[in-house]
């Protein structure tokens, strides 16, 4: 009996040890011992590509969802904001009736730790004329890209304000624009008749008293989509020094005005607001058969541009700012003007190749276009790439790049294509 | 279902499922040809460091000659478990790696008279394997190559074994190979797609084994066994396919090809002679013909036979236990640095078998030495434990009496 329970235990001691071997022994790192007895693939290799052709347009787009308000000026693009307030004639107050005496408008800016500009901007703001002022109406608000102000009343119904880059650095920095209702074209009629004032202004972009350029950008609707900027009213009664009722705007939008003398020359460009897009197409993968074997694989493609530097027109900021490549779909296999539709270029980019931007003159940008490509490899066809940025509505952006015609052929835009070739295990034929 | 034999099960299932996961290694050298042999007896055999030609063993199923599974009197369940550690060296490296595998799972059914039944799984070749290249770069992207090999070619043999009279046994099975080989190269880079470009053989086929144990004297048993030549269908399948680790994604380039593949005879023989009581000297030899073998050499250089021949010595001590030592000296089939490819051994086991019907457990331990960096230019030092367990239970019939 001893015996034979000491035989179980023993038994029982080394299966479980062969177990715990077998299920916890056996996860290893490969090393290199052993690898002169394989032969390797051939060896990884880079081919450049270089454009078939190419194209550069604008598709101008409305900032009407931007969180981020902006006016000022550089390069072709000019910032201003149209603000549609609606503010009541009159208020009751403590038993007396109060009329609309004065007000100012303001807008909050975010501190920041550089200045964006040198120098002072000088901003006023103009009354739009009555017939334009269907630009807040819901029907041109929400299907109408403006690139023109409306038109405007001569009559000057605020100050002025000038404000300084610099004065973006100090604590709580603002715009304030003292407002002379009574110079507004419906006062007199709407106060009589105790109706809503309709405060349909521009908040003018007047030039740079001394540096430039640039913009103050800052943010013009909280997180839960509400405007931020303010028209401060005053009322004031028979017996009472006046009461402050602050108001946000009906409505607010960006409006980017282009200057039409411009011309990208043989550069690509991608911007935002009248918005450039870049047309790209470059040789079909199928016509590198002569310098690579049918069976090779893609293991990375990547479009290299280098920034342009044009001046002061190259610039941009913003926390999601990218630049990435869409893919026209097959309805529009190709377009003999180059010029694709606004809803092709509307396409969602690819995830992979937005690429972070910064302006930086001569700077290399990698964007990474491998899935479309490898695709490509597989028998999709070729539809060329639209180029542009990522976050499109948001404000004034522009950015250049060397194109095809470059003088300095280094600069010029190309593919870099990394293959391999399929293993052979050793065996010419398998 | 007996405890004995319902344990031996039991435990069968759990070693399987530990084996699952578990990569086995085995040898550098079987990153060529055919990989690894898993040729095997039971623990019992490995610790005398033969491989069983002659061990006609009344208690195991784990027979590498078909006749020897005539000298079962009941209804048998075994398997084979082994696993173990190598360092493997060259002139400027070395590594060391575990393994782990589960060649052989047995059971065999006495029926009328005195013939035998066996059925199940013995791994033939085992081809796991791996390493990776230097890290390499291209136009500023950083990448890496790797290779990775794995598989086995197993069979699933149907024995019939026969006593004839009081003095030899008969076996034949026919044997249904079964069995891959993939082999893949990985590009991986932090900036690359991770591709693997890989190789995939697909053995099947049917051979055939015959075997014959003859007992002269009590003392001693002379044994040998020969398979043929036979031809396998191999299905070669070629790919491009997602290197992710973990992807199942279907390839995406596919070339399929077929072809035969001739796989060579193999001949054993070996004897086990009772020196006096208690005390049994085993031998026993392998010769397989690899150079009439017409298939891919997975880039060795050359074959040769194989050849293997082993030795040891058994002495029972009391009813419980069993002690074994043994020698062997094998000869690989593949040509590795221009030379074959040689394995030394020593071997020692341990025996507990129980009584008459009821099966029992051997272990084995083994220290081999395999290649050498002279000759071919890798060598490795490799320990290894072989456990194999059986259980037993009447069946049916009156067991034959034993010799």
């Amino acid at each position: 009996m001893r015996h034979g329970m000491g035989r179980r235990w023993l038994g029982a001691a080394i299966l479980a040890g062969l177990v715990a071997l077998l299920a916890l022994g056996c996860e290893d790192d490969p090393t290199h011992v052993g690898s002169d007895l394989r032969s390797p693939p051939d060896t990884v290799m880079a081919i450049d590509l270089l454009v078939v052709e190419d194209s550069v347009f604008s598709l101008p787009v409305s900032l009407r969802s931007s969180i981020t308000g902006q006016i000022g000026a550089q390069g072709p693009y000019t910032s201003q904001i149209l603000y549609d307030f609606r503010v009541p004639s009159f208020v009751v107050d403590e038993g007396d009736t109060l009329s609309l005496d004065d007000g100012n408008f303001r807008i909050d800016l975010t501190q920041v730790t550089q200045a964006p500009f040198t120098g002072a901007m000088r901003l006023g703001m103009r009354e739009v004329e009555i017939a334009a002022r269907i630009w807040s109406s819901d029907a041109v608000y929400d299907n109408t890209v403006l690139t023109r102000l409306p038109q405007l009343r001569p009559d000057v119904v605020a100050g002025e304000d000038t404000i300084a880059g610099t004065d973006l650095t100090l604590s709580e920095p603002r715009i304030v624009v003292e407002f002379d209702v009574h110079s507004l074209v419906d006062y007199d009629s709407v106060v009589a008749s105790r109706q809503t004032l309709e405060v349909n202004v521009a908040l003018l972009f007047l030039g740079f008293t001394s540096g430039g350029p640039g913009f103050v950008d800052f943010q013009q609707i909280t997180a839960l989509n509400a405007p931020l900027p303010r028209f401060v009213a005053n009322y004031v009664g028979a017996t009472t020094t006046g009461v402050e009722r602050s108001l946000a705007p009906a409505r607010q939008l960006v409006v980017v005005e282009f200057d039409s003398t411009y011309s990208p020359g043989t550069n690509w460009v991608v911007s935002d607001a009248h918005r450039f897009h870049t047309y790209v197409e470059f040789r079909d993968l199928d016509q590198l058969r002569a310098q690579l074997p049918e069976a090779a694989y893609m293991l990375r493609a990547d479009l290299l541009l280098v920034q342009a530097a044009r001046g002061d027109t190259v610039f941009g900021t913003g926390r999601n700012l990218g630049i990435g490549i869409s893919v026209p779909s097959s309805a529009v296999d190709d377009d003999s003007n180059l010029v694709y539709s606004v809803d092709e270029n509307n396409r969602a980019l690819q995830p992979e190749s937005v690429t972070a931007l910064t302006p930086s003159a001569g700077s290399l940008v990698t964007i990474s276009i491998t899935t479309e490509l490898a695709l490509q490899q597989e028998g999709k066809k070729n539809r060329g790439l639209i180029l542009r940025l990522s976050d499109e509505g948001t404000r004034a952006r522009h950015f250049e790049f060397y194109g095809p015609a470059a003088a300095d052929t280094t600069l010029r835009p190309h593919l870099r294509l990394v293959f391999g070739l399929p293993a052979d295990f050793g065996e010419e034929a398998p | 279902m007996k405890p004995n034999l319902a344990a031996a099960v039991a435990v069968a299932c759990l070693v399987a499922l530990a084996t699952d996961k578990a990569a086995a290694s085995e040898s550098v050298f079987g990153l060529q040809f055919l990989g690894t042999s898993d040729e095997t007896g039971d623990a019992r055999a490995r610790g005398l460091g033969v491989l069983g030609a002659a061990l006609d063993d009344t208690m195991t199923a784990l027979a590498s000659n078909p006749a020897a599974l005539g000298g079962l009197r009941y209804m048998t369940f075994s398997f084979a478990a082994v696993a173990g550690w190598r360092d493997a060296s060259t002139a400027t490296a070395s590594t060391q790696q575990e393994f782990a595998r589960f060649p052989q799972l047995r059971a065999a059914l006495p029926l009328f008279g005195k013939v035998v039944l066996a059925t199940g799984y013995a791994s033939l070749r085992n081809f796991r394997g791996d390493f990776a290249l230097q890290p390499r770069s291209i136009d500023g992207l950083d990448y890496v190559q790797s290779f990775e090999r794995e598989g086995s070619l197993y069979t699933i043999p149907v024995a019939l074994a026969a006593t004839l009279g009081s003095r030899v046994r008969v076996g034949a099975s026919v044997d249904f190979l079964l069995g891959t080989i993939d082999e893949q190269w990985i590009t991986r880079g932090p900036s690359l797609i991770p591709i693997s470009s890989g190789r995939r053989d697909e053995f099947h086929g049917t051979s055939t084994h015959f075997g014959v144990v003859v007992l002269p004297w009590p003392w001693l048993r002379v044994a040998g066994s020969w398979a043929p030549e036979f031809s396998a269908d191999r299905e070669r399948r070629m790919t491009i396919k997602d290197g992710s680790q973990g992807s199942t994604a279907d390839p995406f380039r596919v070339e399929t090809t077929n072809t035969k593949v001739q796989f060579p005879q193999a001949v054993r023989a070996g004897a086990t002679v009772v020196l006096r009581r208690g005390l049994l000297l085993a031998g026993d030899a392998l010769w397989r013909e690899w150079p009439a073998y017409e298939g891919s050499l997975y880039e060795a250089q050359a074959v040769g036979d194989e050849v293997r021949i082993g030795a040891g010595l058994e002495y029972k001590r009391g009813l419980w236990s069993t002690v074994r030592a043994g020698v062997s000296r094998w000869t690989w089939g593949a040509e590795v640095g221009g030379n074959p490819v040689h394995e030394t051994a020593v071997h020692f086991g341990l025996g507990v078998p129980l009584a008459p019907g009821k099966g029992g457990f051997h272990l084995a331990l083994e220290h081999a030495w395999v290649g050498s960096l002279a000759e071919n230019g890798h060598e490795e030092k490799v320990w290894r434990v072989v456990v194999s367990v059986s259980g037993q239970e009447t069946w049916l019939r009156k067991a034959p009496r034993p010799r």
